[in-house]
């Protein structure tokens, strides 16, 4: 009982900062400099493990998927199947995972120390609004940068695809990208596009929000990244089912 | 806090990067799309669009060269289908053009197909109204399959008792032993039998490949990809009804006949020699027997005919394996 | 909680506080706290750990809200004051953490720059690189200016933190004309000189009480030169 009490404490409480992160967004004196900072830092902290891991995604499933509709007779149809299993869904939650893991307990440590260490107190006092200036910026960051990531990484699954094709077989290039985009169409690839910004928004402030309101000693650092983790990953999970629903009212499955 | 300059230079690189490859792809699907480029918007007036919905392919001999822009009901008849095609297509169709919509695949989306028509033409402006085929459903040919299978089979039963027939009356295979017609006569019956055996066969697969079909498996799927072959899925059935019927009404008249000798010759009322001793009741009979013969033998190539059809090729080749697997060693 | 009250003029309060009370849950940690401070008073607020005295000093600068009772800092009730304002009072008022806050992200020369970012401090790369420099010599760390704050020893840390409590106090001042639309006009300038040292600036605690009055009497004569 209490435990569904403190549940529903935190989500407000998170709730309630995600609209803070609103409210404070347009107000002026944007820490612009901050925001090219850390779009830097979250893009530079998670491109190598994002690449990496949509390369061989995207290398594996070409290869798993191939027997199959070997058996179907529809082998010419790999790349769209991969393309669309890729652009539509494993791309956005597959990188948002790698983000959640990598830049959102990163987040979560880095605001967790500062909170304990007062150093967010000492911005207070020394002019700077450190919800503008750290957690607006943050949750900026993350909300612009995952779309690019995913983007990105959609790429490089994509060209593990057509690595994984040409092991077994032998497909050209523009015969790869013909097969493609011959089936593809705008809504296969807006949908995932808009869900990954909510995806990095939900990132950047579960994981602020969870370095915000770390307690004092250092052990509260680590358990603020660690949730900071665990919340964003099953927000991601909660956000897409979400979208899948929204996406078929709007007829756009 | 400073960003340092190769900091930047690395985040602008990135982004641009990835907005390169974004715009890229979308220019890619609305090339293919036809969203970006000149088009020829195009009109085809249909009285049921079975499913057709925007976005799907319009193909021009086979070769896709648009999309389907919106779908109107005109009146409680008429459904009016926009389509939007490739601009260069505008010197290559003619007003003569048919329309007409069929399938991608058993299961697949719906297509409307351009097909060019007879003689010469103007070629096609901008919003012009193209003339219309009906559409071959896939659906209406797997009912008329199955309703042919039916027939076949009664058919078949009922071959298969006039042979039996004609067997077990021992006594009219005596009288006719040494006789042209009596050899004829057995041929006949034999290659009745056969047919029977292959009717049966054929109604057993047809019934296979039905369910095989509703339950939305097996090689059929692919089989039928193109919807062109569904004009030749009813050309088949149709030869294979008009065969059977046929078949049926030689069969009928040879039972006639045979009960007519059967029944004399049980009566031994003699009539029989007397009548084959006539030579117009033998004209006769050897007549039905010859039409018997051929519309048997009809009946037997149309079977062939089917079996080598690629649409059920696939199908008779796995059983036929499936057969030899089976065989005792 | 002892209260050691010098009191040099009874002019000008500095610091008047009124009937604190300020509880986490159940814990009253301030229950009734009064204390007025004048100009150029010295107060230590001396306590045993736990006692409260942190939470006190964060009353004053406005990063705790009192339940109840009224905080005046400079004529300013900072319990019951828009943000600006605050921000106004508190960039006059020298505040020094216990464990110095630091970013740990940013090289010592960004630590000091940081307080100079508010927003009607405008000052050219120049003027600001020059006062990080005054107030780095000031405490005899000039040396330190690119290193990070995890590379320098403890004590080097509290200095660099006291560096960072006083820079908005160095240097030239500019948009100081006659006609300047700041909101604070002149006496931003003048009022901190005097504060610095008669505003606890840090709590201090037990033995260290000694040392640390030390180092801020040796201020004074500084700041007393430039004013
Ligand atoms: N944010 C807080 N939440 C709950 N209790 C607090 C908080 N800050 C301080 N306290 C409590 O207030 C009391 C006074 O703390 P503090 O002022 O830091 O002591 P000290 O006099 O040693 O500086 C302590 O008992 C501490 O447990
Ligand atoms: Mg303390």
């Amino acid at each position: 009982m209490s435990n569904i009490r403190s549940f529903a404490t935190e989500t407000g409480e998170l709730s309630r900062f995600a609209a803070r992160v609103f409210a404070e967004t347009p107000k002026p004196g944007f820490e612009w400099r901050e925001l090219l900072r850390q779009c830097y830092l979250v893009g530079n902290r998670s491109l190598p493990l994002v690449g990496s891991t949509a390369f061989i995604m995207g290398m594996v499933l070409t290869i798993q998927l191939r027997p199959a509709l070997l058996s179907y007779g529809v082998e010419s149809e790999l790349p769209y199947i991969v393309a669309d299993a890729i652009i539509r869904e494993i791309g956005p939650v597959i990188t948002g995972l790698i983000f959640a893991g990598k830049v959102g307990s990163g987040i979560g440590a880095e605001l967790g120390s500062m909170q304990v260490t007062e150093q967010i107190d000492a911005m207070e006092v020394s002019g700077t609004n450190p919800f503008r200036y750290l957690v607006v910026t943050r949750v900026m960051a993350t909300t612009l940068m995952l779309p690019l990531l995913v983007v990105v990484a959609d790429a490089i699954s994509l060209t593990g695809c057509f690595i994984g094709l040409n092991i077994r077989s032998v497909t050209s290039l523009p015969l790869f990208i013909d097969d493609i985009f011959r089936y593809l169409e705008f809504r296969d690839v807006f949908p995932p596009l808009v869900k990954t910004f909510f995806f990095g928004f939900c990132v950047g402030t579960v994981g602020c929000y969870k370095g915000y309101n770390a307690t004092k000693g250092t052990e509260s650092v680590g358990k603020s990244a660690n949730e900071a983790v665990v919340v964003a990953s099953m927000l991601i999970f909660l956000l897409d089912l979400v979208a899948v629903q929204v996406t078929d009212l709007l007829g756009l499955n | 806090m400073r960003t340092s300059r190769n900091h930047l230079s690395r985040l602008g690189a990135f982004v641009l990067a990835a907005v390169v490859i974004l715009i890229a792809s979308l220019f890619l699907i609305g090339r293919y799309q036809h969203l970006i480029g000149s088009h020829l918007a195009l009109r085809a007036r249909f009285s049921n669009v079975a499913g057709l919905r925007v976005g799907n392919n319009v193909r021009y001999s086979g070769i896709e060269i648009g999309t389907v822009r919106s779908l109107r009901i005109i009146n409680d008849t008429t459904v009016e289908v926009s389509l939007s095609v490739k601009g260069d297509m505008a010197n290559v169709i003619r007003r003569n053009a048919m329309a007409s919509l069929g399938a991608d695949g058993l299961m697949g989306n719906k297509v409307v197909n351009i097909v060019p028509g007879n003689g010469a033409a103007e070629l096609v402006q901008d919003g012009d109204l193209l003339a219309s085929r009906g559409s071959v459903e896939i659906e209406d040919v797997l009912r008329t399959l199955s309703g042919s299978s039916e027939n076949i089979l009664d058919i078949t039963d009922g071959l298969r008792s006039t042979v039996d027939r004609i067997n077990r009356s021992e006594g009219l295979w005596k009288l006719l032993q040494d006789t042209i017609l009596g050899e004829n006569l057995r041929r006949a019956s034999r290659d009745l039998a056969t047919t029977t055996g292959n009717a049966r066969e054929l109604t057993a697969d047809v019934r296979g490949i039905f369910e095989d079909v509703r339950s939305g498996k097996g090689p059929v799927g692919t089989l039928l990809k193109d919807s062109i072959l569904s004009y030749n899925i009813r050309g088949t059935i149709r030869r294979m009804e008009s065969v059977a019927a046929h078949a049926e009404r030689l069969a009928s008249e040879l039972e006639s006949l045979s009960r007519k000798v059967g029944d004399d010759y049980s009566r031994q009322r003699g009539v029989l020699q007397s009548a084959l001793r006539d030579t117009a009741l033998a004209g006769h009979v050897s007549r039905s027997l010859r039409n018997v013969e051929d519309g048997t033998r009809n009946f037997n190539e149309d079977m062939e005919a089917l079996k080598h059809n690629f649409l059920l090729r696939g199908y008779f080749r796995r059983k036929a394996s499936r057969r030899v697997d089976s065989l005792p060693r | 909680m002892k209260v050691r009250d010098k009191t040099y003029d009874l002019n000008e309060p500095v610091i008047r506080i009124r009937d604190l009370h300020l509880a986490f849950g159940t814990h009253k940690v301030l229950d009734g706290f009064d204390l007025t401070l004048h100009k150029r008073e010295d107060l230590a607020v001396l306590g045993k750990s736990g006692s409260g005295k942190s939470v006190l000093i964060k009353c004053i600068i406005g990063l705790l809200q009192p339940d109840s009772g009224s905080i005046e800092v400079l004529g300013n009730d900072v319990s019951d004051i828009e943000h600006h304002a605050l921000d106004q009072v508190r960039a006059r008022v020298g505040f020094l953490f216990q464990s110095n806050a630091l970013y740990d992200s940013m090289t010592v020369r960004e630590n000091l720059e940081f307080p100079l970012r508010r927003h009607w401090i405008q000052l050219t790369p120049e003027e600001s690189e020059a006062m990080v420099m005054e107030a780095l010599g000031n405490v005899g760390l000039a040396e330190t200016v690119d290193l990070m704050p995890s590379e320098l020893s403890g004590g080097m840390r509290k200095r660099i933190a006291l560096a960072r409590t006083l820079i908005p106090d160095h240097g030239p001042r500019p948009h100081h004309e006659p006609g300047d639309q700041r909101p604070h006009g002149g006496d931003i300038r003048e009022v901190p000189h005097q504060l610095h040292h008669h505003i606890p600036r840090h709590e201090m605690r037990g033995t260290n009480l000694r040392k640390r009055g030390r180092a801020a009497q040796r201020q004074v004569p500084r700041h007393g030169d430039r004013g």
